[in-house]
């Protein structure tokens, strides 16, 4: 049986990518709270039709020194938030930390979702497995 | 998982520039009274940090890195002390032009950074933790 091939579980890498690639965009805000003019970026919500539909080409690396694509992940795209209007800082800095910890805590929590998720349906296999299913 | 790594470099990078923008400020404040011995020589000059937002090649992404330390252009303070060694012809001292309130107000906010990025390391941390649990169910 490969595991791979289970929707859930390809659903749940694919979900789980998303989030870390989501939590280093946000450290990344968080860490330029005070870089004059910088704009904070958010990744596009995950379309799992989408996502489970499209594989992604990813370029071979052919020397070391090459750049992988990992600052978007794949496919996941990040996009500029539009700027604070009605708070504009004097240096041009659009970063509201609470905004942006506040995603910080979704994102955790989404992530410890996630794993119950893939941890529930193993014990499920477990149980139909015969060797008992509490985890 | 090696994702997972990402967020806490790019955290300890700005935690790494917080202390440096921390180290500069006690550098001004340790100098708010350094006049010149003579006439004629600048006092100290209030420094300050700027930040950009910079590709780090090593591990290919984004983070956070000094642009310059910069000295601050403002007007030198001036005190009448004809006695003192470095006053001009008409018996002023020019001082730093370091104002406490500024330097405790960009304290603050260098404090209040380093903690956000501490956070979001905490909340990485135990994302990965997470993760590397899911081998034990």
């Amino acid at each position: 049986m490969d595991f791979t091939k289970i929707p859930l579980f390809q659903m749940f890498s694919r979900r789980m990518e998303w989030l870390s690639a989501r939590q280093q965009v946000l450290a990344q805000n968080i860490a330029n709270s005070d870089t004059p003019h910088y704009v904070p970026q958010d990744l596009k919500p995950l379309d799992f039709h989408g996502a489970m539909a499209a594989q992604n080409p990813v370029p071979n690396r052919t020397h070391a020194m090459h750049l992988t694509l990992s600052r978007t992940a794949g496919n996941l795209k990040v996009e500029r938030q539009a700027a604070d209007q009605q708070n504009p800082s004097l240096d041009g800095n659009a970063v509201v930390i609470h905004d942006e910890l506040m995603k910080v805590a979704e994102t955790n929590m989404n992530h410890q979702l996630a794993s119950n998720v893939y941890r529930k349906q193993l014990s499920l296999f477990r149980l139909a497995l015969g060797r008992g299913g509490s985890s | 998982m090696i994702d997972l790594l990402k967020p806490l470099k790019i955290s300890s990078a700005g935690m790494n520039v917080q202390t440096t923008r921390l180290r500069v400020l006690a550098e001004n404040i340790a100098n708010a009274d350094s006049i010149p011995e003579t006439a004629g020589t600048d006092p100290y000059r209030r420094k300050v940090v700027t930040f950009k937002n910079a590709l780090d090649r090593s591990i290919g992404i984004e983070t956070v890195r000094i642009n310059k330390v910069t000295t601050s252009k403002g007007e030198f303070q001036r005190r009448y002390d004809p006695t003192h060694p470095a006053a001009d012809k008409d018996g002023y001292v020019q001082l730093p032009n370091v104002n406490a309130l500024v330097e405790m107000m960009d304290f603050r906010e260098a404090q209040q950074s380093y903690q956000a990025n501490l956070g979001v390391l905490d909340v990485s941390k135990r994302m990965l933790t997470n993760t590397i649990d899911l081998l034990r169910s």
